[in-house]
């Protein structure tokens, strides 16, 4: 049976290859390349925020019986991290390396600080919460 | 059910952090005037303008440093919240500043009093910090990884403060012997036992976090530290033992000192591997003051096994391995960081704030537009070169206020780049809100 911890970090994992083969591409300035791995990269990390946020959180948030606590900040942070992302799209469009890149410079320490505590504090103590619905859980993000 | 206490949201003000941080390249520019003033101290190891210099940079640079970090970080790292964050940084910060000037101009001035005094405030400033953090550690509900390692640097710290009062306490007071082993027993527990350890275990999170490499292997996440404070634990018990019974320890000394050295060459050589297989291969200026610094930390190893290995004259090679490293090791490891944070902290809480106000559309700057790449890149050069002078400098006296020019000038440098970047804080916010 697949633990939750480890579900979830694979999908930070993938994120993270696809953020980087972006990065790495607009570097060599290959912008015709970097436009199809940016638009998955976008699709990845919206379907991973969507399992969290209607999903997982929600748990969570059922368990705990707020929604003000950890979750809110995490999804604070979904929306800054929307918010750059969104701005890198016209970047790509007029070939702005340096601004490219100072940008997804913000968006890699923004993202990975948000995944360490993820992965740290909240997936162990939402999967201490979830218990044996661990498998039900699994079943809802993967139906989005 | 047991609720871990979870703190995502405490980030503690912008000030708490960074009044540290910022303070740190003017104190160890501080060590760099020191030494261009008085240059006959690198003459002699332990000489009093020497010891000023030395914490000029432990205790100004690297001190202040993890102290602004450990209270950013800790809520993130072991998930608990500090209480009172703005009131005991306040107290902490004025007790650092003002223990370390009076302990280095105690010493310049050879006043022991003065050099008891900043010792004892010293102490006490870090003791506060250590209850503090100590109480969350030991509370924490995260990951064992993290709070093993920073239990050990805890024990660490405690015992380079017991040891440290203990040294000032015999410099004001004829009546307490100072012996020169508790003063190498202080060096060795400060740099290795707590920096060093604060930044292996700091490692395991950042590098494969922040520099997208694989991760460090599990079986060295748990046998590393744990070696490390074992063996500076039995260096203190065989030096202790031999002073007591009165005879020299060298074999064994060096023999315990040899595994202390393979772990750090190990930590240095796995974290460089990890690096070379880095899936991100953007030019990276954290990236590279990392390389610098672990290459100075295995060529620490190399002059230590030299000094060990050869009975050849130890001073001035002593003197490199302590400017490898204190200055090229775990400074630059520090200032690559530093290189990270600032900038990020500074856009994030512009980020907090300008969202809460949302009064104006405006383009908040992102970290390469709040430390511009080029300056820090020009900053890393003057630093190599200020290192290489230095060790030059051991060997060829009259360098010594030449080299000592140069590091002073890139800590400043340095200041100017962290000054500027954390100045756009205030800059953007008055754009946000015209009057
Ligand atoms: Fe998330």
């Amino acid at each position: 049976m697949t633990n939750l911890v480890e579900y979830m970090l694979a999908e930070h994992e993938y994120c993270n290859d696809l953020f980087c083969d972006g990065e790495n591409l607009a570097t060599e300035s290959k912008w015709s390349e970097l436009k199809s791995v940016f638009e998955k990269f976008v699709m990845e990390t919206e379907k991973h925020f969507a399992k969290e946020e209607k999903v997982l959180f929600p748990h969570a948030e059922q368990s705990m019986g707020s929604d003000a606590g950890p979750t809110a900040v995490m999804r604070m942070e979904h929306e800054q991290m929307r918010a750059l992302i969104g701005n890198l799209k016209p970047l790509i469009e007029k070939e702005n390396k340096e601004g490219f890149l100072g940008e997804t410079e913000t968006l890699l320490v923004l993202m990975q600080q948000h995944n360490m505590k993820e992965e740290q504090i909240l997936y162990p103590m939402i999967d201490r919460m979830v218990g044996a619905n661990l498998a039900a859980v699994i079943d809802a993000m993967e139906a989005l | 059910m047991d609720q871990p206490a979870l703190s995502l949201e405490q980030t503690p003000p912008l000030s708490v952090p960074l009044i540290f941080m910022l303070s740190a390249p003017f104190l160890a520019a501080l060590a760099g005037i020191t030494a261009f003033v008085y240059p006959e101290s690198f003459d002699e190891r332990w000489s009093p303008a020497m010891l000023a210099i030395t914490h000029l940079l432990t205790v100004g640079f690297i001190g202040m440093v993890i102290v602004g970090a450990l209270q950013q970080l800790f809520p993130v790292l072991v998930g608990v919240r500090l209480s009172h964050p703005v009131f005991f940084s306040r107290l902490i910060y004025g007790g650092l500043v003002m223990g370390v000037l009076s302990l280095c101009g105690g010493f310049l001035m050879v006043q022991p009093k003065v050099i008891g005094f900043g010792g004892a405030i010293l102490g006490l400033s870090f003791l506060c910090l250590l209850v503090r953090l100590g109480s969350a550690v030991f509370k924490s509900k995260a990951i064992a990884n993290v709070t093993k390692g920073m239990k050990l640097a805890l024990v660490g710290m405690l015992l380079t403060i017991a040891l440290g009062l203990y040294l000032a306490a015999a410099y004001t007071s004829s009546d307490i012997p100072l012996h020169r082993f508790m003063t190498e027993l202080h060096f060795q527990w400060g740099i290795l036992g707590w920096a060093g350890m604060l930044i292996i275990t700091v490692s395991y999170q950042v590098v494969p976090m922040f520099q997208v490499t694989p991760k460090y292997p599990q079986k060295m996440i748990t046998w590393l530290g744990p070696s490390i404070f074992v063996s500076l634990i039995m260096i203190t018990a065989t030096r202790f033992w031999f002073f007591l019974s009165g005879d020299v320890a060298t074999y064994e000394i060096s023999a315990l000192e040899l595994v202390l050295f393979c772990g750090y060459s190990f930590y240095a050589i796995v974290t460089m591997r990890l690096q070379l297989q880095r899936r991100r291969k953007v030019p990276d200026i954290t990236l590279a003051y990392w390389r610098f610094g672990l290459s100075c930390l295995l060529a620490a190893a190399l002059i230590w096994s030299l000094v060990k290995g050869t009975l050849i004259d130890h001073q001035q090679l002593e003197l490199a391995l302590g400017v490898l490293i204190i200055v090229g090791f775990i400074m630059s490891l520090i200032t690559g960081m530093l290189y990270k944070i600032i900038p990020f902290l500074v856009w994030l809480h512009l980020t907090n704030s300008i969202d809460m106000s949302a009064r104006w559309e405006l383009k908040i700057p992102n970290m390469k537009e709040i430390i511009p790449d080029r300056h820090a890149r020009n900053q890393f050069r003057l630093h190599l070169l200020a290192v290489s002078l230095i060790l030059i400098s051991l060997l060829v006296k009259w360098l010594v206020p030449f080299a000592a020019g140069v590091f002073m000038a890139s800590n400043l440098y340095l200041a100017f780049n962290l000054v500027r970047g954390a100045l756009m804080y205030g800059h953007t916010l008055q754009q946000a809100q015209p009057a």
